[in-house]
């Protein structure tokens, strides 16, 4: 199994008196893309700014591609693409001046520029003032910065920010196809946790700047507690055999009921107390919490 | 440091600090130019006009001017990092923090001397302009250009260095500016007494137009080794802090 692409053990990050990361242990797989989730203020842009060396741990060790991060910073950079926070630019520079920056600064040919603006569908734009440039169009250009290189590793914050729909929709296909095409690993942050399931293969997520959950978001989903839809010839019969056996049971019609906050690995036991008690099953259909619901109920909203 | 160095010119483009560095020398040379005519009649130039003509320049440059000039390049230099938030993007790529501070420093002391460049080519330029006017050409050009460029360009090191370890630290233009029109106010002051060595805004003003010929080695040799200790000391400084707190 490849060594995770990021890795932080017991990290704690204090300003003053305000704790923000708390013993902080965090595990990013190799060609994963990985959902960093969490409230504002609970740590997540804190952490990014750890990750990529611009602040300092209190304690605690963080190796970024199997390089230490306090030691090794320029040589990690140089194998990274970041975003931080919200896209910063210099307006008085065109899109290709601005790319030329960090295309200079890593050692890169100039033909890294056309490459990655044709990535983000801003080929035509390469020679217009940034300044002039929508929000989206911003955005764009910072994923384009982030690309430049094919780095091994891309953390982006918020990269769908000021995105319009079809904007999003190009991101997320550019961002899941990435570690598909090469080595590429995805550390990216964000509120949006719609657009956040349809992309991530793993999840992590902080409350109150300690992890709550780390894993694949199939595991997750497996973890949840979910609902059961299942029909059924009777199903008062069926409610009242359900409900003896502890569960939670929301009626539909005379065939359907719902069976309320049951896990994945539950839906066998749930199927075979019917059949057992001579109830006949139609149709037993899991349905998992989406990491919305999941994400609400955990920080109890 | 060189490719940061061009990174760093690549920023300036269309920037304000590329006008300034124009626009501030030319006032210099125009208002000088226009008292000189208001005094004197183009046919009545000549050679004990033309070096009143270049040490008023020189003075005013030295003791008003240039001060005032490297507070606001320095501010609009680290100010467009500050106004774009984009120490954050320089320092996700792979360069430290005191490379980028010392090429900074570079950069704005380059803006100096293009700035002296300017100065000294725009006052050059409206002599002979005048001279092709009629007027006489006698003397006009034996004031040393390049001595003096050299040695004010020079002599502002530790200023440059005091108002850009400002400007880099503090996200705000008022506090590096402030200090920089107060201690321009100060030349007057102790330019002309003896404690004009315990001030570093003095030392371009000795350098180019001090009345002894030691002074102007003095101002030197105190500008070339407060300029190197401050720029070691404020990178090592400022080099060793976490970009946001």
């Amino acid at each position: 199994m490849p060594s995770p692409v990021i890795q932080l053990h017991g990290v704690s990050k204090a300003f003053g008196p305000h704790r923000v990361i708390k013993d902080l242990s965090l595990s990013v797989p190799a060609r994963s893309i990985f959902a960093f989730l969490g409230n504002n203020g609970e740590g997540k842009s804190t952490t990014i700014r750890l990750i990529t060396g611009l602040l300092r741990p209190d304690r605690g060790d963080i190796s970024v591609l199997g390089m230490d991060v306090r030691s090794e910073r320029r040589a990690i950079l140089a194998q990274v693409g970041v975003i931080v926070d919200a896209a910063c630019f210099y307006p008085n520079l065109t899109a290709s001046e601005f790319l030329r920056i960090g295309c200079d600064i890593k050692c890169l040919p100039r033909s890294e520029i056309g490459r990655v603006l044709d990535m983000v569908s801003l080929g035509a734009a390469r020679d217009r003032l940034v300044g002039k440039f929508s929000l989206g169009m911003k955005q764009r250009l910072a994923i384009a910065h982030a690309l430049l290189g094919a780095p091994k590793l891309l953390i982006l914050d918020e990269p769908s920010n000021g995105l319009d729909p079809e904007g999003i929709r190009d991101i997320r296909l550019l961002l899941s196809s990435l570690p598909e095409q090469g080595e590429c690993t995805v550390f990216v942050s964000s509120h949006n946790l719609d657009e956040v399931e349809k992309i991530a293969t793993h999840v992590g997520v902080l409350k109150g700047g300690a992890l709550l959950f780390q894993g694949a978001l199939a595991e997750l989903h497996a973890r949840s507690a979910g609902a059961l839809l299942v029909d059924v010839c009777d199903a008062a019969r069926a409610g009242q055999v359900l409900a003896a056996a502890g569960y939670q049971v929301e009626s539909g019609s005379d065939r359907q009921l719902t069976v309320l906050g049951v896990e994945l690995h539950a839906a066998d036991r749930v199927n075979a107390l019917l059949v057992t008690s001579g109830i006949g099953l139609y149709q037993s259909v899991f349905r998992t919490p989406t990491l919305e619901q999941w994400f609400l109920k955990e920080h109890h909203v | 440091m060189f490719k940061l160095l061009s990174i760093e010119l690549l920023k300036v483009r269309r920037s304000q600090a590329l006008w300034m560095m124009f626009a501030i020398p030319l006032v210099v040379v125009v208002l000088n130019l226009l008292i000189m005519l208001k005094r004197h009649s183009i046919g009545a130039l000549g050679e004990p006009v033309w070096l009143r003509f270049w040490i008023n320049n020189s003075m005013l440059w030295c003791s008003f001017m240039m001060p005032l000039y490297i507070a606001l390049v320095t501010s609009l230099l680290n100010g467009q990092e500050h106004k774009n938030q984009t120490w954050r993007l320089m320092l996700t790529l792979p360069i430290s923090q005191r490379q980028l501070y010392v090429a900074k420093a570079v950069l704005a002391w380059l803006f100096v001397l293009g700035a002296n460049a300017v100065l000294l080519g725009a006052s050059a330029l409206s002599i002979a302009l005048l001279g092709l006017a009629g007027a006489s050409l006698k003397g006009a050009f034996v004031f040393p250009l390049m001595a003096l460029l050299a040695k004010i360009s020079l002599a502002c090191l530790p200023v440059l260095l005091i108002q850009h370890a400002l400007s880099w630290r503090v996200r705000n233009l008022v506090l590096p500016l402030a200090i920089g029109v107060a201690a321009t106010i100060g030349i007057g002051a102790s330019g002309s007494s003896e404690y004009w060595r315990w001030n570093p805004w003095t030392y371009a003003l000795m350098a180019a137009n001090g009345s002894q010929p030691a002074m102007h080695t003095q101002a030197l040799l105190l500008a070339a080794g407060a300029g190197a200790a401050l720029l070691v000391l404020t990178a090592f400084v400022l080099g060793r802090r976490e970009t946001e707190t």
